[in-house]
């Protein structure tokens, strides 16, 4: 890039980049080209889309817990041709759609959507993204992606129902007939776009929009795992968009890409273990594109309310750059089974458990962080803290799967169910309320209510924990995932106790989501109003006037510190935090 | 740059598939089914060259400020793509109008689908390349454009000889 100049104005970064107040209706909530309000859509969008999620999960935990008997009150009415009992094919299609929508239509646009566009230019300093247009757009792909995908309920034969890695041969038309899995590709493809828009929106917004003095060191590590998702974002959901591409070609033109000579209509060699590699080599990659913001959030909340800097934060961010690399040459631990060399097995197996020194650093750090603290137990730190336990469990179980003798036993198993819901739903879940409780005063300008919001960490983490430690002893037993009654096995017949056990937990975390229903809504319009800086910590979002105007900042900041310096003693005893832009001789650094 | 870092990941994709699906097969074309000739696309794949040299010329005129130049050049090349895109289509169709199918085959399929898919690209990219011509703001804006025209004969050059010999 040599004429630099040009490209500022090509971009209008910086300060000629105030955009004037909008003022009809349409303008300010609905085409809004504001990074603040976009994430207020991607919020509601998430919250609807987590709703229908959570309710599916519901009922697939109904059908586990009592087979053969009708869903109360609503069952009658969503499955009337068996008079409310869950039938088979409905079931598949749960676990299909919960799988889907929790991934792409819940925890992507809130924790990725939300976050990422509210926290991006408020923590480094920014006016705006530096392409507001492509953010909007990138919404507005989102939001057709999610119709498209809703339509998918309501078309005959019902939606996809092959499990949301959707393997072929299964998901060929022969097999999935019917526009359900046809919609439920062309909807992926559409949030797999917005979200590709969103991510290089991201990456340049972090490049060349940092406040002068916010260099890397100084970057909250919020930032960090936002900037390394969406690097992953923008190079692997291409391949999956290919991947899928190939398979709507498939189902649509007759194509035998993914079918094997001997099931093809023209006896050619397609290939479905194709489409695994490509699918895999999206989806490891995904599964840390969803937790790599919550690590981030939550490195950063530690130290917020440990009130001591984050432990090695410089080691952490690294860890997080290892682990971005190493998880794009991994994906072959999903596909142990599929009969590849030994030598590839091997090779995968290894750089898989290499994943581990990374992750135990920065899980060191968590722990650096919190000792000898001074742990304040707000909501955003008790929910930080389940983060820690779910995701230490859940990381230490995935040694196991990624040890090829151990993975062929407990390969499609519930013991992976549970492994990966602890690991990457449910830790990024919790990473997501955490951030959801810290940044809301910022977002709305009203306090949440504690005391409901421990409530809520508490009926939500316990059973949360009965449910996904639950199902490791059930796949351990052997029982399997994906199997509409699993008791019709002998073997498995005493497992009944255990998953009734797991599916009280289960409606008992559902029922505690309303708690922070009622919470979000009440506070919003009847919550203690917040200060500008309630939490008393010192990044760049707090400097800011709540509510936020238009343009974020009047002046563009000067950054002369790291985003954790707290109890510095040099402050003194009237205070334990200073702002990223205050200058204090022998703290901060010159810009 | 990521954005074509992206795009890069999506036609890798596509090559590396192409390729197994060669490598794998025992003939390449198969048995009964009409190959694909390779007199048009290699005119075809020389004019893309040519166009992306011109391009740049282009570039190169309108950076020293010779508008004139930039346009002759520009338009050249626009041309150049446009001829490409032409001979392509010409060529499909014809195989098409010869009967071969694209569920005929895993051979027809690539070639129609690798083939469409680029070719849509290259129409994308012929309408940014045209709407500079007519308005040339800025020669970082030229130079986004002929990057992306850059990267698109670049992939064709990747499967140009995977597809059509």
């Amino acid at each position: 890039m040599s004429d630099n100049k040009s490209f500022q104005d090509l971009f209008h970064a910086h300060d000629d980049h105030l955009h004037g107040e909008p003022t009809s209706f349409i303008s300010k909530y609905i085409i809004s080209y504001d990074h603040k309000v976009i994430a207020k859509q991607f919020l509601f969008f998430g919250l609807f889309w987590a709703f229908v999620g959570a309710f599916m999960s519901v009922l697939i935990r109904w059908a586990l817990a009592f087979p053969g008997k009708a869903f109360p009150i609503v069952g009658s009415l969503l499955f009337p041709h068996t008079d409310g009992v869950i039938p088979p094919d409905a079931y598949t299609m749960l676990f299909t759609m919960h799988g889907t929508i929790m991934i792409f239509f819940a925890i992507t646009p809130i924790l990725i959507g939300t976050l990422g566009n509210f926290c991006i230019p408020l923590m480094i300093g920014a006016r705006d993204m530096l392409f507001p247009w492509l953010n909007m757009a990138s919404f507005w792909m989102t939001f057709a992606g999610g119709v498209v995908m809703f339509a998918s309920l309501f078309v005959p034969l019902g939606a996809s129902a092959v499990g949301w890695t959707s393997y072929p041969t299964l998901a060929h038309a022969q097999w999935s007939p019917g526009w359900g899995h046809s919609l439920w590709i062309i909807s992926i493809f559409l949030m797999g776009n917005a979200s590709i828009m969103g991510a290089i929106n991201y990456i340049a917004t972090i490049i060349r929009l940092r406040a002068p003095g916010l260099t890397a060191a100084k970057l909250p590590l919020t930032i960090w795992g936002l900037l390394l998702t969406a690097v992953l974002n923008a190079l692997f959901i291409p391949v999956l968009a290919a991947g899928l591409l190939l398979l709507l070609m498939d189902r649509m033109f007759g194509t035998s890409f993914y079918l094997a000579a001997a099931i093809s209509q023209n006896g050619t060699q397609g290939d479905p273990i194709l489409y695994q590699h490509l699918f895999w080599i999206f989806g490891h990659p995904e599964v840390y594109i969803i937790i790599l913001p919550a690590w981030g959030m939550v490195s950063d909340f530690l130290s917020f309310f440990s009130r001591k800097p984050a432990f090695g934060a410089k080691w952490t961010a690294g860890a997080f750059i290892s682990i971005t690399l190493l998880s794009t040459v991994v994906y072959g631990h999903h596909m142990f089974t599929t009969g590849m060399s030994p030598l590839l097995t091997g090779a995968f197996t290894t750089l898989t458990l290499l994943i581990s020194i990374p992750s135990g650093i920065f899980f060191l750090n968590w722990l650096g962080t919190l000792w000898r603290g001074n742990i304040q137990f707000t909501s955003p730190m008790l929910f930080s803290l389940g983060v820690v336990i779910t995701f230490g469990i859940g990381g230490l179980t995935g040694l196991h799967l990624g040890a090829v003798p151990t993975n062929l036993l407990l390969h499609n198993s519930y013991f992976v169910v549970g492994h990966f819901h602890l690991t990457m739903a449910v830790a990024s879940l919790l990473g997501t309320y955490a951030a959801v409780y810290f940044w809301f005063p910022k977002m709305f300008g009203k306090m949440l209510s504690e005391k409901l919001a421990k409530i809520h960490f508490w009926t939500s983490f316990l059973p949360i924990m009965v449910i996904f430690v639950g199902m490791m002893v059930a796949g351990y037993a052997g029982m399997h995932r994906r199997i509409y009654n699993p008791y019709e096995y002998t073997y498995l017949e005493h497992l009944l106790f255990l998953n009734r056990y797991i599916s009280l937990a289960a409606f008992l975390a559902f029922a505690s989501q309303f708690i922070f229903l009622f919470n979000f809504f009440y506070s919003w319009k009847k919550g203690e109003v917040a200060g500008s800086n309630p939490w008393k910590v010192g990044t760049l979002e707090w400097t800011t006037p709540t509510p936020v105007p238009v343009h974020n900042f009047d002046v563009i900041p000067e950054v002369f510190n790291g985003p954790h310096e707290f109890s510095h003693p040099k402050l003194g005893d009237s205070r334990d935090w200073i702002s990223q832009t205050e200058y204090l001789e022998g703290i901060s650094t010159p810009v | 740059m990521i954005t074509l870092a992206s795009w890069g990941m999506l036609f890798g994709t596509f090559v590396l598939s192409a390729g197994l699906a060669r490598v794998r097969a025992s003939q390449w074309p198969p048995d009964g089914i009409i190959g694909l000739d390779a007199y048009l696309p290699s005119i075809a794949t020389l004019a893309l060259i040519l166009s992306s040299v011109l391009i740049h010329k282009g570039y190169m005129r309108f950076d020293k400020e010779n508008l004139k130049e930039f346009k002759f050049y520009w338009g050249l090349g626009l041309l150049m793509g446009v001829f490409f895109l032409a001979l392509q289509s010409y060529t499909l169709i014809d195989w098409y109008s010869k009967g071969v199918r694209v569920s005929q085959h895993l051979y027809a399929s690539v070639i129609y689908v690798w083939i469409i898919i680029h070719g849509l690209h290259i129409l994308g990219a012929l309408g940014g390349l045209f709407y500079k011509f007519k308005k040339p703001k800025s020669a970082a804006s030229l130079q986004i454009w002929g990057w992306f025209w850059h990267f698109i004969d670049l992939v064709w050059l990747a499967m140009f000889p995977l597809l059509v010999f």
